[in-house]
């Protein structure tokens, strides 16, 4: 009969979890800073510079470019795996596999996105609050509107289409789970060789589709160019794409990772 | 206990490492592993931890097949590599990070292995020496008494008296419930600790011996000539003669010297 502490224990995971941030909190604490500062820096040198209204949108092209900082977090994810002798005392620390994947995605996407999705919350009213002290926004007259998370989905159902109100925290999903999967992939520069087959699996999707355009549609389609106008996107739209990568992702993508860190071998 | 049965592994297809190997080592021993560069000694270690898989036979450390990577058998397995690395923590953060997943780990034992070591828990482990930091590795491989300790060269950077304290240290501190796997090129240092020498030469045991068994065979002494009146099994030219290694022929025991017999093994004399 199998044993569920075989695969997992909350008393191992806790421990597990103490062995983490005992050996890491420096390392987490430096990240952490380091991100409130480039969000603080991001945000105020924005409104700082703003001619006119600083509002959701300015902040949602703020919040998508601190994204790339958060992707980066939890595409470092398994830091062990840099080296060879790191990869041996991790894969020898009594632990299972599955108590060992689940630390680093509690550490890495779900404390990750909590704490950006705070500092980021944080650094606005501070970046705010700062810029609203700076003589030239004050002769400029530039209206700084204030941050809520709320205005963001508000501003996003504005657009009146139900797919993109989701469509940035699913694309910002699919990468971040692509990120955090391809790290076990890669030994060295993890996330430069994740970004680089990302953009080539794009490249390849794109062409796909031009083709596909080129097939169907020879007569409307020109060059490198997508008919997607022409698709019948009533039956597969791009929400539904976007919404089937999320569930590929997880069904397919977590358990790949999991079974990467299951085989990993020094 | 140990049992390895037709194990086979190789890092390319073409040139296995081991081709139907099998070992057998029982708790309660001090086990020599020896080899030449490139024999496998590390690859073997490794296999035993677990660090890598087998393309095929049976393994099996204390009933547990080490590449499953068992929680409980993870927690009862300490390997001391060679080469390591620490996060830049102090000894007492990693003892407070590592000690609560060694169900058997006894602070007390680590606390008298330390003074024997001269080290203390405020040392920041990053800026100690090569040899300061093995030794607490070492130190913390013995207070977790796991059941199964690998140590691969584990003299190597340590100085003269630590060479000696880790003897001592060693001996006194494992049980019969123990097995301890020493690979080294430094038999010197280990002569006088080891109860079994397995050698291994281009992925085979030439070699499997118990050291009491080892002495009753063999006489090993230095002479200033070679005799002739006694077949010598080995000999080596040494300062004062000549070291060498005869069948025994009375009951007079000597001292195992493993140097000589190790270079007797692979000269193919023993």
């Amino acid at each position: 009969m199998i044993k569920v502490t075989e695969y997992f224990s909350a008393s191992r995971f806790a421990k597990l979890l103490k062995n983490d941030i005992l050996l890491n909190y420096k390392n987490y604490l430096l990240t952490f800073v380091v991100a409130l500062v480039v969000m603080y820096a991001l945000l105020l040198f924005n409104m700082v510079n703003e001619l006119r209204i600083f509002d959701t949108n300015e902040y949602l092209t703020n919040f998508i470019i601190c994204l790339v900082g958060l992707g980066a977090y939890v595409g470092s994810a398994f830091p062990a795996f840099n080296s060879s002798k790191t990869t041996r005392t991790y894969l020898l620390t009594p632990g299972t596999t599955l108590e060992k994947y689940i630390l680093q995605i509690f550490l890495r996407i779900i404390v990750g996105v909590i704490v950006f999705m705070f500092s980021f919350w944080a650094m606005s009213y501070l970046a705010r609050f700062t810029a609203l002290h700076f003589e030239s926004v004050k002769a400029s007259g530039v209206f700084i509107d204030t941050f809520s998370f709320s205005k963001f989905v508000e501003d996003l159902q504005y657009h009146n289409d139900l797919n993109y109100q989701l469509l940035l925290f699913f694309v910002a999903f699919i990468i971040g789970i692509f990120l955090f999967v391809m790290r076990l992939c890669f030994t060295r520069f993890a996330i430069l060789k994740s970004v680089i087959l990302g953009v080539f699996l794009l490249f390849i999707l794109l062409t796909t589709l031009v083709a596909l355009s080129h097939i169907f549609f020879p007569m409307e389609t020109k060059g490198f160019d997508v008919a997607t106008s022409l698709y019948n996107t009533n039956t597969f739209g791009i929400g539904n794409f976007i919404r089937a990568s999320v569930i590929i992702m997880c069904v397919f993508m977590l358990p790949f990772g999991y079974f990467k860190l299951k085989e990993k071998q020094v | 206990m140990i049992n390895i049965n037709n194990l086979s592994f190789y890092y390319k297809k073409k040139s296995a490492l081991f081709n139907e190997f099998s070992l057998e080592l029982e708790n309660g021993r001090i086990v020599g592993l020896l080899g030449k560069n490139g024999a496998g000694k590390s690859t073997l270690l490794h296999l035993i931890a677990g660090l890598i898989q087998p393309k095929s036979g049976e393994m099996s450390v204390n009933g547990y097949t080490p590449y499953s990577r068992n929680p409980t058998f993870l927690s009862e397995i300490y390997l001391v590599p060679e080469e390591f690395s620490f996060p830049h923590v102090s000894i007492a953060t990693y003892i407070k990070a590592f000690s609560p997943l060694y169900p058997a780990f006894d602070h007390q034992k680590l606390n008298t292995i330390f003074e024997e070591f001269e080290l203390s828990t405020t040392f920041n482990l990053n800026k100690l020496s090569h040899g300061q930091r093995k030794k607490f590795l070492i130190a913390f491989a013995l207070a977790t008494n796991c059941k199964v300790l690998i140590f691969d060269e584990p003299t190597n950077g340590l100085d003269i008296p630590s060479k000696s304290q880790f003897r001592k240290i060693l001996v006194s501190s494992i049980t019969d419930e123990q097995i301890v796997i020493i690979s080294t090129h430094q038999v010197k240092d280990i002569d006088t600790i080891i109860d079994k020498i397995v050698v291994i030469d281009e992925g085979k045991i030439i070699y499997n011996e118990n050291s009491e068994d080892i002495t009753r065979k063999l006489y090993f002494e230095t002479v200033a000539s070679l005799p002739v009146d006694v077949k010598v099994l080995y000999s080596e030219q040494c300062p004062f003669g000549y070291k060498v290694i005869k069948s025994t022929s009375s009951m007079n025991e000597s001292s195992l010297d493993m140097e000589l017999l190790f270079n007797g093994i692979i000269n193919k004399s023993i």
